[in-house]
């Protein structure tokens, strides 16, 4: 397909405008807002949009300037024929015309269909408006759309490239329907296993036989869990038993040793005491052997001390008799003395009782003259006494009446006589003057002349028919007036009866009396006083009972001097006192010559008891000494009698050093018997065996124990068969293992079938693409030399990406490059791909590039013509739009200038 | 006097099968076990047996569940007859086992007073015979479990006229349970001298713990399990009966096995030349499973390889033969191997370019026997399937 010419008529801007095209290269320059883009959009709306679009995008191509609808004429050659199509685009009443050379007009529908016959595409002259931008884009580059990714397109035209390039016999083959089928069911298949990141999906088969496979591995590990307790337990139930009858039969040995080790320890402490007892046994031995030696040795010392004490006896018995010779001439000195003394003593003796005599007469005399005057006294008084009896018998006669006593009867009176008169003057006095008949007042008669005075009502009676009734005054009082006249009286009534008197004068004349005797009695009881009173009668027998012992005393002492001698007898108290007084004399001379008697008596007796002293304690001596003899004699009897005489002495000591000799040999054998018997280690045997029969004991128990314990686990309730439980885990579990191990294997075979499907179908579209890359590759060698080339990302859904391959390797995806390079390796692939579709275009296609190298510097503008160049000697008719036309001068294309000022003319040259 | 009684061994009540997926296919294959042990009571009826000797493995596990206690009392019970048995390694009598629990006991007391558990070496003296028994006390013996016999025989005097039988559980010389559990690979354990017993002066051994009947010895027979609990091991081995012995003291006795499994446990082995042979292998099956596939138990091992659509086939196969039968035991190792006109449809497609490409990329990659090649081959199967959709 080619375009030849075309004509705009009140086309935007463009009133008319005829534009004829090079069927190569085709060059359209002209500023900004030239129209040269809406000339690129009028050939393709010409060839795409349906006539009768109308709304926005009908009233974009209606001039503002240039009145009438849109219309675009298009020549252009398809299917080997020049055709000529004319376009209205107005609206509803849009129309299309569409005339082949030699042949008849075709008009709208019918023309439509033809457009889409000849331009193979579906919307082909009826495209709408949503269609239009996507329809032929790969061929229209759109100023601006330059840099877009081409692989989009790529893409969209992928299946007409699939067909193109098998046409052209290349390699490439397509899937058929039953391939897609028959992959669309594995992937369903591959689905239903696996997820999207190729993980087993849960739910699947082969994960629910992998989880019931864990599930019977866990069963299985539980029952083996079982078993193998139960085979612990039976392990350790034998272990428990082996440890029983190991530890039976150690023991008993245990114990006989512990036991012969107990009993030789006894022995040892049997031995010990056996020692101890033979021990003590010699230890006496010896000491009885030392006891006799020790006796025998006394022996012969006090044998020498006998002689001794003998030898010193002889001197002394001649000393004892020069001492009793002096002992007896002193004892004669002091019995001379001694009569002396007595008779100074006799002389003394009768001095002095005569003067005790004299002295007892005078008391007698004294004493007598004492009770003289006491006796007198006592007269005097009995007078006085009998004078006191008197006035107390008048006293006595006499009430007695005291002057409290006398002061209250008074008070009673005065009382009285105010209670009395206090009546009388309430009362009513009645007084029968006269009467002819018989008065009586309460019954009693009245007499005449006598009155009554009334305190009480009273009635009085006159006669037979008359009867006063007289009430005294004063009401109420009156009884209480006549009451207290009545108690007055009556207390003192009481009071005199009390101390029976008479009435208040009597009481008073008595206690006057009283008065008078009363002091009389005490004068008297004064006088009595004077005479010693009452004392008087005690002291007169006191002075008669001492008067009486005085003369007993004289009488005594004169018995006493038991003298023939004349005693005087003074008869008054003087001459007592001048006897007392001479004899007192003679005494005194006596007593002298006593004392000096009893001094030289002393004197002799000190001297003879010296003398027999000495001769006493020197006689001791003697006596001392013969009984230490004596005694010397007797221990040494004694011992003899004990010990033995001599021969017997040593005989026994010879029998005690055998003796201890034996003791001493007993002692070392015992002591040997306890060394065979290793004491030292008995313990410490009795107390290993003691300690290994505990632990072999505890050994045993906690085997016992361990065997109960085991026995417990080993008990079973009877409700499952741990052995055939684990044979039944084992097997379910190999039998999911089977399962799993199946499913397993399908779930891989039918991967690995998706895998292959996925593999070869990229193979195979690789190989579709191929031809493409190479040429979009030969078109980019013109820009960036040889050894550039491109690569062709495929995915499911058609052409995922084109990267740029630069000589040395270096990759760049088509979103890192830079704008120029975006816009050339665009350009590369829309080319390649309309150089593959041209084929069906009669080997040409038309590629419109509107102002797309804007980002390509001039330097790189000049390389691009060539590719430009290979595209049009491949058969492409190449248009390109600029602003700057003179950078493709090399191209070598017609140029076609448009000015910024549009005229109505049809050369726009 | 003759004496007959059965002898019996390894009923492994309660076995818990658990290899068989399906629970109600588990409950029949371990009620069949009770019903084994009812059904002897004909043959105690018809033969006039005096007792019945278990000579261990009563129950499969020593930690037996209440319910399978009270179904084997009640079992045991209805044999009527004195039933004697001893623990052997299954159902050892250590510390914990059943034989100790009162529950046990209670269920013994009430249901089955006729059961007797010798749980001590020393000997039982019957009305009719004297009992030797060996039992186990713990799962692995190291000794000789009847070592103590010979020794017994020797201190002390018997009933001359009582005929002296040992009860044991455990291994000789070449048969035991060890070499043939599914788990397998222990030591071997409670070793059983024969020799030394058979030197004694007895009348018969009654052996358990091999599940095929089998004389070992001269008057020595492992009885077998009653009712077969696996897929058969080695020529020679006969499982699913018991035997009924008939002996008098001193003298040989006379031993009849009886036959009293129900289920059968079978193997077949295929091989896929082409996918035409698939046909084969059907008919095969139709045949061996018939009307009574829930009686059935089969070990079926499979080889060769098939093309894409036969192998789906057999899958589906497979899962009905699985269904029917009690248990199908399945060793597969059959590969997915494409046809050349099925690779040719899938690779040659000129109008589907890219099925074509996945294709021939998948059948480079489906030789071998990685993972990956078996990865390749499931692949190609689905795209196939996905053509065919």
């Amino acid at each position: 397909m080619r375009i030849v010419s075309v004509t705009l008529k009140n086309y935007r801007i463009h009133k008319e405008l005829t534009v004829s095209f090079d069927p190569s290269r085709n060059l359209i320059g002209g500023p900004n807002e030239s129209g040269k883009s809406t000339l690129a959009e009028a050939i393709h709306r010409a060839l795409f949009l349906r006539a009768k679009t109308g709304g926005a995008i009908q009233k974009e191509m209606v001039s503002s300037i240039h009145p009438g609808d849109p219309e675009v004429s298009l020549r252009f050659e398809a299917g080997g024929v020049t055709w000529d199509l004319e376009k209205r685009f107005a609206g509803t009443k849009g129309s299309t015309r569409l005339t082949g050379a030699g042949m008849t007009t075709l008009k709208d529908d019918e023309a439509d269909a033809k457009l889409t016959e000849l331009l193979k595409t579906e919307s082909g002259g009826r495209a709408t408006s949503g269609q239009l931008a996507s329809t032929w884009s790969h061929l229209w580059v759109w100023q601006g759309t330059s840099g877009e990714d081409p692989a989009a397109h790529a893409s969209t035209h992928k299946d007409t490239l699939v067909q193109r390039l098998q046409k052209d016999g290349l390699t490439a083959v397509m899937q058929s329907a039953t391939d897609q089928r028959v992959r669309e069911r594995v992937a369903a298949y591959y689905d239903q296993l696996f997820t999207g990141t190729g993980k087993p999906k849960s739910g699947s088969k082969p994960e629910l036989a992998r989880l019931r496979l864990v599930k019977a591995e866990e069963d299985l590990q539980r029952a083996r869990d079982t078993a193998t307790r139960l085979e612990q337990a039976a392990i350790e139930h034998a272990r428990a038993e082996q440890e029983i009858t190991e530890t039976a039969a150690v023991l008993p040995d245990l114990r006989q040793q512990h036991s012969a080790t107990g009993k030789n320890l006894a022995q040892v402490t049997e031995f010990r005491r056996q020692e101890d007892a033979e021990l003590t046994a010699f230890n006496a031995a010896t000491a009885r052997r030392e006891q006799i030696a020790k006796d025998d040795l006394k022996i012969q010392e006090l044998r020498k001390e006998a002689e001794a004490a003998r030898t010193a006896l002889a001197p002394a018995e001649e000393k004892q008799t020069t001492l009793a010779t002096e002992e007896a001439s002193a004892r004669k000195a002091s019995e001379s003395a001694d009569a002396s003394l007595r008779d100074a003593s006799q002389a003394a003796r009768l001095a002095r009782l005569e003067c005790d005599l004299a002295g007892a007469l005078l008391g007698a005399l004294e004493k007598t003259e004492a009770h003289s005057r006491l006796a007198a006294q006592a007269e005097r008084a009995g007078a006085i006494r009998i004078e006191v009896s008197r006035v107390k018998d008048s006293l006595s006669a006499l009430p007695l009446l005291t002057a409290a006593n006398l002061s209250e009867l008074r008070k009673l009176d005065r009382e009285a006589v105010q209670a009395s008169l206090a009546l009388d003057a309430m009362a009513t006095g009645v007084e029968l003057l006269q009467s002819d008949t018989a008065v009586s007042i309460n019954g009693e008669v009245l007499n005449p002349g006598v009155s009554r005075v009334l305190t009480d009502s009273s009635e009085l009676t006159v006669g037979e028919g008359v009867r006063i009734r007289i009430i005294p005054g004063g009401g109420g009082s009156l009884s209480d007036a006549k009451t207290l006249a009545s108690s007055s009286k009556s207390k003192l009534a009481d009071a005199l009866e009390r101390l029976i008197l008479t009435d208040l004068d009597h009481a008073t004349a008595v206690h006057e009396k009283r008065q008078a005797l009363g002091e009389e009695l005490a004068a008297l009881n004064a006088r009595l006083d004077a005479q010693g009173g009452d004392s008087l009668a005690s002291e007169l027998t006191k002075a008669a009972d001492v008067l009486r012992a005085a003369n007993s005393e004289v009488e005594r002492r004169k018995a006493l001097l038991d003298t023939d001698m004349a005693i005087p007898c003074p008869g008054t108290v003087a001459d007592g006192r001048a006897f007392l007084a001479s004899r007192q004399e003679n005494f005194t001379h006596l007593d002298a010559a006593e004392a000096r008697s009893r001094q030289s008596a002393e004197k002799a007796r000190a001297a003879m008891e010296a003398a027999t002293s000495a001769r006493q304690r020197h006689t001791d001596e003697m006596a001392a000494a013969h009984q230490s003899v004596r005694d010397l004699d007797t221990r040494l009897k004694v011992l003899a009698e004990t010990h033995g005489d001599a021969a017997t002495r040593q005989a026994n000591l010879s029998t005690a050093r055998e003796a201890e000799k034996q003791a001493e040999e007993c002692l070392s054998a015992t002591r040997k018997a306890i060394a065979n018997l290793a004491p030292e280690t008995l313990s410490a045997d009795l107390e290993h065996y003691q300690r290994a029969i505990t632990q072999q004991e505890s050994r045993h128990r906690i085997a016992e124990e361990r065997r109960i314990t085991a026995r417990a686990q080993l008990a079973i309730d009877g409700s499952s068969d741990p052995q055939a439980e684990l044979s039944l885990a084992l097997a379910r579990c190999d039998a999911a293992r089977e399962i799993h191990a199946s499913e397993d294997r399908r779930a891989k075979s039918v991967d690995k079938l998706h895998q292959l499907f996925n593999t070869s179908r990229e193979t195979i579209d690789r190989n579709v693409v191929q031809p493409l890359a190479d040429r979009v590759s030969r078109y980019l060698q013109c820009i960036f030399g040889s050894g550039t080339g491109i690569r062709v990302d495929l995915s499911d859904s058609g052409i995922q990406g084109i990267d740029l391959i630069r000589a040395g390797d270096s990759t760049f995806s088509f979103p890192s490059l830079s704008g120029g390079a975006k816009e050339q390796v665009a350009a590369a692939v829309r080319l390649a791909m309309a150089e593959i579709l041209a084929t069906d275009h009669d080997g040409c296609l038309p590629i419109i590039f509107d102002d797309a190298f804007a980002y390509t510097d001039s330097g790189r503008i000049q390389s691009l013509q060539r590719m430009l160049n290979l595209a049009a000697l491949h058969g492409l008719q190449i248009i390109v739009l600029t602003c700057v036309p003179k950078d493709f001068s090399a191209f070598g294309a017609n140029q076609i200038q448009f000015s910024r000022v549009i005229q109505s003319s049809s050369d726009p040259s | 006097m003759k004496l007959t009684f059965l002898h019996t061994a390894d009923w492994q009540l309660g076995k818990p099968f658990a290899s068989l997926g399906d629970e109600s296919k588990r409950n029949r294959i371990q009620q069949e076990r009770l019903e084994v042990i009812r059904g002897m009571k004909a043959e105690i009826d018809s033969s006039g047996a005096s007792f019945v000797l278990v000579a261990g493995d009563v129950f499969d596990s020593s930690q037996a569940t209440k319910a399978t206690v009270s179904s084997a009392c009640a079992a045991i019970g209805s044999l009527q007859v004195p039933v004697l048995v001893i623990p052997g390694n299954h159902d050892h009598a250590g510390p914990g086992s059943i034989w100790e629990q009162d529950f046990f006991k209670r269920e013994q007391q009430q249901l089955a007073p006729n059961l007797r558990v010798l749980l001590s070496p020393e000997p039982v003296i019957l009305e009719n015979a004297v009992i030797f028994p060996a039992p186990l006390l713990r799962r692995h013996e190291a000794t000789d479990p009847t070592a103590w016999i010979p020794g017994a025989l020797a201190a002390a005097s018997f009933p001359a006229a009582l005929p002296r039988i040992v009860l044991a559980h455990g291994t000789i010389q070449g048969f035991g349970s060890q070499q043939e559990d599914d788990e397998g690979g222990s030591t071997v354990m409670n070793w059983i001298d024969l020799s030394r017993l058979t030197q004694a002066d007895l009348d018969y051994i009654a052996l358990g713990d091999w599940h095929g009947t089998k004389e070992v010895a001269p008057k020595a027979w492992y009885s077998g399990t009653p009712e077969i609990d696996r897929f058969p091991k080695g020529e020679g081995n006969d499982p699913g009966n018991l035997l009924r012995v008939t002996l008098s003291r001193g003298g040989s006795p006379s031993v009849e096995k009886i036959r009293s499994g129900r289920f059968a446990w079978n193997e077949l082995t295929f091989r896929f030349s082409d996918d035409a042979s698939l046909e084969l292998l059907t008919a095969q099956m139709t045949d061996a499973i018939g009307q009574r596939g829930d009686e059935r138990l089969l070990l079926l091992s499979l080889s060769g390889s098939l093309g894409i659509e036969a192998s789906a086939r057999l899958e589906s196969l497979l899962e009905s033969w699985d269904s029917r039968l009690l248990r199908l035991k399945l060793d597969n190792q059959v590969t997915i191997a494409p046809t050349p006109e099925e690779i040719l449809a899938l690779t040659e497609r000129t109008d589907d370019p890219l099925i074509a490409t996945v294709a021939r990329q998948l059948v480079s990659q489906i030789r071998g026997d990685d993972e990956d090649a078996a990865i390749a081959r499931l692949a190609l199967r689905e795209l196939h399937s996905a053509c065919l959709s």
